[in-house]
């Protein structure tokens, strides 16, 4: 019992990873014309990267909740959100910027949400998101203890990172 | 042809309306709303092709 169990986390870990790498490259690819692609995942606790400019976005349903974090250094988010919106990168304000990675994180949360509820047949909600903008910031707002990972992508040759917490309190 | 545009989010409007333009509708034709009160207000003080 234990070890399926134990399956049944892995499965959902598995699916958690591949969820968030085909929503971020799908997201980007089709909204922002910017070709993705994954570098690596980190599941070390300890481990938090830093940003200009974050959005984070709050998910939550009856057996399970988290979070999600995208960051972007302030060069790509201007690139990214340029091109969301189809404007030249330096007429962006930074309200569009803030706006922009604040609709990316949605968009892609919105992506992953699906495949959780399509797992474990609940429904989730995410909340509104937040975007936090300051040089080389770090994210620390996951629910203490939860399951945490950092999944880094390359884009345009830089590097941003979308942080992913999520417990479903039935693994317990 | 007019054309209303409703969401929540300024970036997706802009998005949508870029959009629209890209198709060959004139961006002067397009209107905004920002929730549904804007919107029922919009279509009731003029009417529209595409909501």
């Amino acid at each position: 019992m234990m070890q399926q169990q134990m399956n049944q986390k892995n499965a959902l870990d598995a699916q958690l990873v591949n969820a968030v790498i085909g929503a971020t490259t799908e997201v980007l690819g089709t909204m922002a014309q910017t070709q993705v692609s994954y570098k690596s995942v980190n599941a070390q606790g300890d481990y938090m990267p830093s940003g200009d400019l974050s959005a984070v976005i709050g998910i939550s349903g009856q057996h399970g909740e988290g979070m999600f974090a995208l960051s972007f250094n302030l060069d790509l988010a201007s690139l990214i959100v340029s091109r969301l919106l189809g404007i030249d990168q330096k007429s962006i304000s930074s309200e569009d910027r803030c706006d922009g990675v604040g609709e990316l994180v949605n968009m892609i949360s919105g992506s992953v949400k699906r495949v959780l509820s399509q797992h474990s047949g609940e429904i989730y909600k995410l909340s509104l998101p937040t975007v936090v903008q300051g040089s080389d910031h770090t994210i620390s707002s996951r629910p203490k203890n939860n399951p945490y990972l950092v999944v880094l992508f390359e884009a345009e040759g830089q590097t941003f990172t979308l942080q992913v917490s999520f417990k479903n309190d039935k693994d317990q | 042809m007019k054309v209303l545009v409703t969401d929540d989010a300024g970036v997706m409007r802009k998005v949508i309306i870029r959009e629209l333009v890209d198709l060959g509708i004139s961006a002067e034709s397009i209107k905004e709303a920002n929730d549904g009160k804007e919107a029922v207000d919009a279509v009731n003080a003029q009417s529209f092709t595409w909501c």
